[in-house]
């Protein structure tokens, strides 16, 4: 299917779907705008302005026409298909200025087709799971997303966030309980622990 | 990878969480053992380096940069609307039917060759005869650099607004549009000045210095029609099938939407087409060429059309972002383009073939830094003489 055609096809569901507005646009916001962005990254390469300008044109678009959708997962899609194919046209359209030949370009448009796919369930994995890291009590939460993201140490955290050195043990300790009994129990039994024993200074 | 993306992070966000019931875990492994795609996927999501790399990125995305980027464009959008109301489209289709069928009755009877000189013939002279700055359909001009911000002009159903160097052309009301197509207004721009013009169907068109624009304050449904006399830089945005015709010279750009540079100036007897995006089609009498991104086409006024392969379109670009940018370029073609922005007369004294390998100019700097860096290059002697521009043979020391 080509891009005018499946362009085309989201815009008639959109028409259908007018009837039914039951969605709050900002729910789509919270929920898919990360994912996108590195989604939108993920094609088209380091350029982080060019992916957050797709991401924000595609919402803007989507709360401008006030569509509803059936359900969360019409928008996702929708959301998704829509930037895939603003990446994938920009990358046509840079190979193109960069010299590409005619005769690869649908090839290469069908290979980003595939590999958009599985970003899209990993981009959406990954959410799923920071979302959870998100949704931790507060002084966990800074914790650990300090020591996880910003790779500090006990000491460093303490420092930064003014708190006793055994307290950041303790939070971060408390944290990686929370995360395994609520979610995803064998990542966090790896990738966290790791962190956990190597860096504590309990 | 057909079955649908969530129900795979669903079982595998179960299948991480042991979980998975017996028939869950045999849909997980079918779907896993599927395809090498699959399993490879389904590797790198329960890859730790990989997982935690993904998590990093979505922790450095700046959500509140995003969402204020997303409140600011609707705010603007909503200050200029393009999504017009759609009550009245199948009176508007019935008017444009009829419309149409008076427009192709005319047409039939009027032989295209003539018609068409007579119409370039008619806006050029009207653009030479313009006064530099904004002319409205009734004659009066508007003197840009003195025009305060905000709407400067009302013409039937159209508010002009200048920001800056930007004109806004903002529809009232969609439903009386038609009443307004018959305003001609007229953008003539004399030295070291450039404008952004936007339509109100979302269409941008940057004009450089020493340029003219007519345009109608509002396009027809049936066509939307420009004429240039000059440099101008056109971003057109896509109206469905309505084709967007840009008339420089004798020539004759029709596009659906793309971004695309024309050079027209009077001086040059050349109509030079730079293609950025999409595909234009260019006609010059019985010539016609439809080029591709990377594409240039330059129509002489001989009728005599080439095609330039390969050809890097940020050059041709750079003078809308306040630039000049010169890549291989003859002595000749610097100084008129220098001479053009600063309002001077090119005096070209050297017959050789020098060229100026590469280099970039704001357009912001005097004409005398201009000039010594270019000199600095020690390939020709640059000399500002009174109102003229001499390039000559260097100096022997």
């Amino acid at each position: 299917m080509s891009v005018y055609e499946t362009k085309k096809m989201w815009i008639g569901s959109l028409f259908q779907l007018k009837k039914n507005k039951v969605n709050d646009p900002l729910l789509y916001f919270d929920e898919f705008y990360s994912p996108l962005v590195v989604f939108a990254q993920r094609v088209i390469g380091t350029q982080s302005i060019m992916a957050e300008k797709f991401v924000v044109d595609c919402y803007v678009n989507l709360l401008e026409k006030k569509t509803a959708f059936k359900s969360i997962h019409e928008v996702r899609q929708y959301l998704f298909d829509t930037v895939g194919l603003d990446c994938t046209n920009y990358l046509i359209t840079q190979a193109v200025l960069n010299g590409g030949k005619e005769a690869g370009r649908e090839q290469r448009a069908r290979n980003e087709k595939i590999n958009l796919e599985e970003l899209q369930t990993e981009v959406l994995l990954w959410h799923s799971i920071y979302s959870e890291i998100d949704s931790l009590p507060s002084p966990c939460r800074e914790v650990y997303k300090l020591s996880l993201f910003d790779k500090l140490d006990n000491r460093q955290i303490a420092c930064l966030l003014n708190m006793p050195l055994v307290k950041v043990g303790w939070y971060k300790l408390l944290a990686f309980c929370l995360l395994r009994t609520m979610f995803l129990k064998k990542i966090f039994l790896t990738v966290p622990s790791i962190l956990y024993f190597t860096q504590s200074s309990l | 990878m057909k079955k649908s993306n969530t129900r795979i992070v669903e079982l595998i966000v179960k299948y991480l969480n042991d979980g998975l019931t017996d028939t869950e875990r045999e849909e997980l492994f079918a779907w896993k053992s599927a395809t090498k795609e699959n399993n490879s996927l389904f590797e790198s999501l329960t890859n730790e380096k990989q997982l935690l790399k993904g998590l990093q990125e979505i922790h450095a995305v700046n959500k509140e940069r995003g969402r204020s980027k997303i409140e600011k464009a609707l705010e603007d959008r909503a200050a200029h609307p393009l999504h017009r109301n759609n009550r009245y489209m199948y009176l508007k289709a019935a008017a444009v039917l009829l419309g149409l069928l008076g427009i192709v009755t005319l047409v039939l009877t009027i032989p295209w060759n003539k018609r068409t000189q007579e119409i370039t013939t008619d806006a050029q002279k009207q653009m030479v005869d313009a006064r530099i700055g904004l002319t409205l359909a009734d004659g009066t001009t508007i003197k840009l650099d003195s025009a305060n911000n905000g709407v400067i002009a009302r013409q039937g159903n159209v508010e002009i607004i200048k920001q800056d160097s930007m004109i806004n052309y903002r529809v009232l009301q969609e439903e009386s549009a038609a009443k307004a197509e018959n305003f001609m207004n007229i953008l003539k721009l004399g030295r070291q000045d450039k404008r952004l013009l936007v339509f109100p169907d979302g269409s941008r068109v940057w004009v450089n210095a020493q340029s003219a624009l007519r345009y109608p304050t509002i396009f027809s449904n049936s066509g939307r029609s420009v004429d240039l006399s000059g440099e101008g830089y056109f971003e057109v945005s896509r109206k469905g099938q309505t084709p967007f015709f840009v008339h420089a010279q004798k020539a004759t750009i029709e596009v659906l939407g793309t971004h695309f540079n024309v050079a027209a100036y009077t001086d040059d007897n050349i109509v030079t087409t730079t293609l950025v995006q999409g595909v234009v089609k260019v006609t010059d009498g019985q010539e016609s060429k439809t080029i591709l991104p990377r594409q240039q086409v330059v129509f002489f006024d001989t009728g005599r059309a080439t095609v330039n392969e390969n050809i890097n379109p940020d050059k041709f670009v750079a003078w809308k972002d306040g630039n000049f940018l010169f890549t291989n370029d003859t002595i000749e073609t610097v100084v008129k383009q220098i001479a053009r922005w600063y309002g001077l007369q090119p005096d070209i004294r050297v017959r050789d073939t020098s060229h100026i390998e590469a280099i970039s100019l704001s357009k912001s700097l005097p004409i005398e830094t201009v000039l010594k860096v270019l000199n600095s290059m020690k390939i020709v002697e640059f000399e500002k003489n009174g109102n003229r521009i001499i390039a000559k043979p260097k100096s022997k020391p």
